[in-house]
């Protein structure tokens, strides 16, 4: 679906990305995890076609992605941002709509078979009941859910997420990846994520890329990657990691300096 | 679910309808009012008399009626709609480019700076060999340009233009052209110092169809430019990266509308001074009465603003009669409180 082959960026001539390779096969939900100013976010944007790479090359679907038309582009790739959807003084059901921009020519003012489309994606993503309300009047989290219907009316084949849940509670959190999860299992859509929790990374995640000062440190399934003795070379915290009761997937747990209460007692006594 | 495309073409007929019919009743009430008597009935027959081309004798109206109808009081209407519309225009598209509720021609300073640039040809006659009657104009956007891009270079950060830092290069920006204008007219000849007065307050004393057809075609240039990009000014709401993620070339379309929307200003100053306000008041309005969607947004502000500064000058002439107001005094006297009530509402929504 997508490959990557080393790619490298430069800001003021400090290496953010360093010869960085991947590959994304279709229907692939992959996370992407690592420390502040990893060069996450700058690698999100270089394999959107938001920023050129310094070196290396990008294949979307076999072809190179900046040779793409900016719809035709637009049709591939769908971005969910950090901060959702700006609170603009449109109705839900008109952002929804804008969506459809890339299939959309110039001229064509009629859209009757995008509005099909638009009601169909409202009703998915729960939020039909508020169509004709608009957007500057809903909650951060409702908003994040417009955002998200919006880039399902765009019909990607690749979802790029940017931290999606960072401004969001745990319920809207877990229900945003649930909406992503079951999207993605119903349409074969690729997902490529950018978390900063990492049990939520675990928890949803196909396959983990870890990044750290523009490298890849490194990938695989999430048993794979979190481990004590990784994220310790990463974050420079060792953490605890047990076992999700219900997925039996890897989670983990912080350490603490301090003895707990009770250990603290015993040694005293 | 109601059909929305149907209700916004409904929208857009009902109220564009509505403004259209009272865009003709201004036109003639404002044609008719004036120290002369002549009932708004005579009016629309002094217009049918000319554009049939037959004469005065087979629609019943005396030769006197034509030329005070024709020759002056009919062009001057319709300067100040077409300005009125141009102004409007170019509110749309700076405070839809800016997303900046508060961004319109005069407070940017492209108003002034277009005025600088049109006092300059005035003053200095440079260019008349090449441009001709277009000198005025030509000047005027290179001014509007100027001024444009020194507000935006002023106000712009990484996180985009703050409404705040915008109104203040705006002031800063005013502040230098205004200073310009004051040294050009202080060292001007006695004979162009009523010339260049006006463009500090705008007016339309003594404008013929000359100027009407100067802005007419920028006019239509600039309706159609907006139109065809009405759908990529919506997107450009949402935030330039989700706009450019669903495939808008930003940094075009964003370059061609701001100067689209300068050239528009630049034409209307160049002939009528700077009438502040305008952009302001009317976007917002419109916007209130039919949502914020600028395929409706756009043809609807033009026929505000048309009927808007048609009143405007009425009112300008009258009020004082038969001394006049600059129309620019008019429309500052309306704009500025509203000014005040849009920018205490936006600070209580930022807060």
């Amino acid at each position: 679906m997508l490959i990557a082959e080393g790619i490298t960026k430069l800001y003021g001539g400090k290496k953010i990305l360093d010869g960085i390779h991947l590959r994304l096969e279709r229907g692939e939900f992959l996370g992407l995890l690592g420390p502040n100013g990893s060069g996450k976010s700058t690698l999100v944007k270089c394999l959107t076609g938001e920023e050129r790479p310094d070196a290396g090359t990008i294949w979307l679907e076999g072809k190179e992605l900046f040779s793409y038309s900016r719809k035709e582009r637009a049709q591939k790739i769908a971005v969910l941002p950090q901060e959702g959807m700006e609170p603009v003084p449109f109705t839900v059901e008109e952002v929804v709509m804008m969506g459809r921009y890339p299939y959309q020519g110039k001229w064509s003012w009629l859209e009757a078979a995008d509005r099909e489309m638009v009601n169909r994606v409202l009703q998915e993503t729960g939020i039909d009941h508020l169509s004709g309300r608009f957007v500057h009047h809903l909650s951060g989290g409702e908003r994040q859910r417009v955002a998200l219907a919006k880039t399902m009316a765009q019909e990607p084949e690749l979802l790029v997420l940017d931290e999606p849940t960072t401004y969001l509670d745990i319920r809207y959190q877990c229900h945003l990846l649930e909406l992503i999860r079951s999207w993605q299992e119903r349409k074969q859509l690729t997902v490529l994520i950018i978390l900063h929790d990492i049990n939520l990374a675990a928890q949803y995640c196909d396959r983990l890329l870890l990044l750290k000062e523009g490298k890849l440190v490194q990938s695989g399934k999430p048993e794979e990657v979190i481990q004590p003795t990784v994220i310790e070379e990463v974050y420079g915290v060792k953490p605890l990691v047990i076992r999700h009761p219900q997925l039996q997937v890897p989670q983990i747990l912080l350490p603490s300096e301090r003895k707990s209460v009770s250990l603290f007692q015993q040694t005293k006594g | 679910m109601t059909n929305q495309l149907s209700m916004r073409r409904k929208r857009l007929l009902f109220w564009g309808g509505g403004l259209f019919l009272c865009l003709l009743f201004s036109v003639s009430t404002a044609v008719s009012l004036g120290s002369a008597d002549i009932d708004p009935w005579t009016v629309w027959k002094v217009i049918i008399t000319r554009l049939m081309g037959v004469s005065p004798q087979v629609t019943g109206v005396d030769e006197a009626s034509v030329a005070i109808v024709w020759q002056l009081r009919l062009p001057r209407v319709l300067l100040a709609a077409v300005v009125g519309a141009s102004l409007a225009l170019a509110g749309v598209i700076f405070q839809g480019l800016l997303k900046n509720p508060l961004a319109d021609p005069y407070i940017l300073g492209v108003s002034s700076g277009s005025a600088v640039g049109a006092v300059l040809a005035i003053l200095t006659g440079w260019g008349i060999s090449w441009f001709g009657k277009w000198t005025v104009p030509a000047f005027a956007f290179i001014g509007a340009c100027l001024a444009l891009f020194l507000v935006v270079r002023l106000a712009r950060t990484d996180a985009g233009v703050r409404t705040e830092s915008l109104i203040l290069s705006g002031v800063v920006v005013n502040a230098f052209f205004g200073a310009v204008l004051t040294f050009a007219i202080s060292i001007s000849r006695e004979d162009l110092l009523q010339r260049i007065q006006f463009w500090l307050m705008g007016s339309f004393t003594l404008r013929e169809w000359d100027h009407v057809w100067i802005v007419i075609p920028f006019l239509c240039i600039g309706l159609t430019v907006g139109l065809l990009m009405s759908r990529e000014l919506n997107l450009l709401t949402l935030g330039d990266r989700p706009a450019y993620h669903l495939g808008v070339s930003v940094l075009h379309i964003r370059l061609f509308l701001l100067i689209t929307a300068s050239l528009v200003t630049a034409v209307a100053v160049s002939v009528s001074g700077t009438i502040g306000f305008v952009g302001l008041v009317i976007p917002h309005v419109i916007r209130l009465l039919t949502g914020a969607d600028h395929r409706t947004l756009l043809p609807l502000s033009v026929l505000a603003g048309a009927v808007f500064l048609v009143w405007g000058d009425c009112l300008a002439r009258s009020l004082l009669n038969p001394a006049e107001l600059p129309v620019g005094a008019v429309t500052a006297f309306a704009g500025a409180p509203f000014f005040g009530y849009i920018l205490r509402k936006h600070r209580h929504k930022l807060n």
